[in-house]
């Protein structure tokens, strides 16, 4: 008998019913318990080429973790997994698995990948749960080190440097830590007390976070330079919302998905009037797109009551959401209108009433692999009280316009070279400031590489 | 921690604070403005600074709503549980050094007059007018120091109670009339700025206005205080808050101001019905 699990089948992950969860914002996905993490985890077979690995951006020692848990270590395996990655307890959860590290796993060739998203994020909450230190720090290295935006990315290469032993203060515009963890990403996938309980373990680390404070706005980086710091980490992110561009995109029932989710998931409005933000939805709604912030968008819309549609100009296969939002959101009765595309946003009195939709059709494969969507010329209108955008964010340009000597490029992103420099000296960047909106892992990925090179560069400058 | 050092009470729905804010007070701007929290449950609100002096920061509130009443409720060595910026671009006030300049400010929208006159005053020798509209004498405030920085203050009420009588677009219809003013900044409610701007666009006269704008974020992020600027979407929180008077798509403003009306009613009636333990 094989000492592996060779069941085909993962050890099912554990959801609060469809039914009971649109009503609420619990967490979803309520994770593994120490029996169920023991069994999937001795469904990984130790693989000697680790293809799980080579998925994954950071790469986190997926088998060795895995194992560790199967001895019952947990902490051996939190070691393991925090040797790599400085937010387990997010990626465990927003990662997507599915074309990372499940998505190379042996056992997926011949029933379900090892659920390793699932696991991390147990090894993770157990933990927070029992206060692990998230790492060691060294020694001070008396040299002070600014980081912009308290994201995952600002926050990882936070992690990175204090561990080396700098003095770390995190400067965050908005009034919590976490930036897109926090205002984008909705309490029922990432619960607002587990964001804190993480931040908080950043700050053991001896990092500073002050909030309320716009780089930009008011300090210029020279003030920070010449305030002592000695170098400066931009984590900035793309928090700018896109529009369409179509006829009555301003009118009163549009709303680009940020809105949406800051006014419920930061400012509690689905608790309105206790709450003093207001959010007002009305009864049918559309999202346009279809990311992981459409998915949000609809998912946060049902959770206020809405009848939701999600409307995405390509099919599901093209569809960029991780395959469980969309799974999710489906079960939670989003209905997806897909090969359709808005063209005109009709208003009665100022407001949302209709919406015309150009039909699409499946083309040929663009820059990025999927399959263009062609208009047709064929159109449709529906009713709808409001019109959620999710199409994308670009880059946050209010630290960076007061400061020019930071070169950016057509997009407003901040060019870097391979070490994570900007053309600023001591001035490193990463992160969706650089690349557009991307994941929390990629964000995570570039703070690591920037930690590593401010760490290169200070000591080099000595 | 941004702590209140003094309030002082301007009449029954109107107060001045004087905020010590030693990071914000150096980066300020004329016409920027700060986002404000009380506590836990309060709206972000965005607030002009109406003065600097000292590491202070001063700002005119005027009771409208829920988050403006727990703001007047505020006391003496309360300290702001979120209070930063600053947001917003300001006007390039060099460029009208040594010209003509008024500055209309109809209600509330007062408070935005003397950080925009002061400088331009004293650090651009502009000389500047200012016009300040209210519905009645009972509702005038800040005579003094409006005409504390101004070269000519004429004070408006729509029934004639106090000052001259009558709508301020037809005032200013006489002013321009009688002056040339290189430009006339408007702040005040979407709908009168629209046809303040008119009879500016009528006399050739360059207008830059200002809204109240419902912000949630203040800085680019949420989208709530967009409108159309010469065709193109802009935010008022990042792009403004002051605008070219003759870009604006006024219809979309006014629309979008009245969005939130029947939820900051009930909002409020509510916070009031809390605060009196009375059930509604």
């Amino acid at each position: 008998m094989s000492k592996f699990n060779m069941s085909k089948n993962q050890v099912s992950k554990p959801e609060l019913d469809k039914d009971y969860r649109k009503y609420n914002f619990k967490e979803v996905s309520t994770g593994y318990t120490l029996e169920m993490a023991q069994e999937e985890a001795s469904r990984c077979i130790r693989c000697k080429n680790t293809p799980c690995m080579n998925g994954c951006p950071v790469p986190v020692r997926i088998p060795e973790f895995i194992e560790q848990i199967t001895l019952g270590d947990l902490e051996k395996a939190y070691e393991i997994i925090t040797d790599r990655t400085n937010l387990p307890s997010i990626c465990g959860r927003v990662c997507p698995q599915e074309v990372q590290c499940e998505g190379n796993c042996t056992r997926a060739r011949n029933g379900d990948p090892v659920a390793i998203g699932m696991l991390e994020r147990f090894v993770a909450d157990y933990a927070r749960e029992n206060d692990l230190p998230l790492g060691k720090v060294a020694e001070a290295k008396g040299e002070k080190v600014a980081v912009v935006g308290a994201g995952p990315s600002g926050l990882s290469a936070g992690a990175d440097l204090a561990k080396k032993g700098y003095e770390v203060t995190i400067f965050e515009s908005l009034h919590e830590a976490g930036g897109i963890m926090t205002y984008g990403i909705p309490e029922y996938r990432l619960t607002k007390e587990m964001i804190a309980a993480e931040v908080k373990r950043f700050e053991d680390l001896g990092i500073k976070i002050k909030t309320n404070t716009t780089v930009g706005s008011n300090y210029s980086l020279d003030d920070l330079l010449n305030y002592g710091y000695d170098a400066i980490y931009l984590a900035t992110g793309a928090a700018v919302p896109n529009f369409m561009g179509i006829k009555g995109e301003n009118l009163n029932g549009v709303f680009a998905a940020n809105e949406i989710l800051m006014r419920v998931n930061l400012m509690n409005a689905y608790n309105f009037p206790a709450a003093d933000t207001p959010v007002e939805l009305g009864e049918k709604v559309l999202v346009v797109g279809g990311g992981n912030v459409a998915m949000d968008a609809a998912r946060t819309s049902i959770r206020m009551g809405c009848n939701v549609t999600v409307t995405y100009r390509r099919s599901f296969e093209e569809m960029p959401a991780r395959d469980e939002e969309v799974r999710h959101a489906q079960e939670e009765g989003v209905e997806f209108l897909n090969l359709y595309n808005p063209v005109e946003i009709i208003g009665t009195d100022g407001k949302v009433s209709r919406v015309k939709l150009e039909r699409m059709e499946l083309g040929e494969a663009d820059h990025s692999g999927r399959r263009r969507p062609v208009p047709t010329g064929e159109y449709i209108e529906n009713d709808y009280d409001s019109v959620i955008i999710a199409i994308g964010q670009s880059a946050s340009f209010l630290t960076t316009e007061k400061n020019p000597d930071v070169n950016l490029d057509n997009w407003g992103q901040i060019l870097i070279n391979v070490d994570g420099k900007t053309t600023k000296d001591y001035v490193y960047a990463g992160g969706d400031a650089v690349t557009g909106p991307k994941t929390v892992v990629l964000a995570m990925k570039a703070g690591k590489i920037a930690a590593e090179s401010i760490d290169v560069a200070l000591r080099l400058k000595k | 921690m941004a702590k209140i050092v003094d309030k002082i009470k301007i009449n029954d729905f109107t107060y001045k604070f004087e905020v010590l804010d030693e990071e914000i007070t150096n980066y300020a701007k004329p016409g920027q403005f700060v986002m404000v929290r009380t506590d836990e449950n309060s709206e972000r609100i965005p607030l002009t600074i109406e003065n600097i002096r000292d590491n202070k920061i001063s700002l005119l509130i005027q009771i409208v709503g829920t988050s403006t009443h727990k703001l007047c409720k505020m006391e003496v060595g309360d300290s702001y549980l979120d209070f930063y910026g600053p947001f917003g671009r300001p006007i390039e006030l060099e460029s009208y050094a040594n010209k003509n300049v008024l500055i209309l400010g109809i209600g509330r929208g007062i408070s935005t007059i003397p950080p925009l006159a002061r400088p331009l005053r004293e650090d651009f020798g502009a000389k500047v007018d200012v016009l300040s509209c209210f519905e009645s004498k009972s509702l005038v405030i800040y005579e003094d120091e409006l005409a504390a920085v101004s070269d000519n203050h004429y004070i408006l009420t729509l029934d004639g109670t106090y000052g001259y009588k009558g709508h301020s677009y037809e005032f200013l219809g006489s002013l321009l009339e009688k002056n040339a003013y290189d430009l006339v900044i408007t702040i005040g409610p979407a709908s009168i700025v629209e046809r303040l701007n008119q009879v500016c666009m009528d006399y050739k006269t360059k207008s830059i206005v200002c809204f109240n704008s419902i912000m949630v974020c203040g800085a680019g992020i949420c989208g709530s205080c967009r409108l159309t600027v010469d065709g193109s979407t802009k935010f008022a929180c990042v792009d403004g808050p002051f605008f070219d008077g003759s870009e604006i798509n006024y219809e979309e403003v006014v629309k979008r101001l009245s969005m939130y009306t029947d939820k900051e009613r009930d909002s409020y009636l509510y916070t009031l019905a809390e605060e009196r333990n009375v059930q509604i």
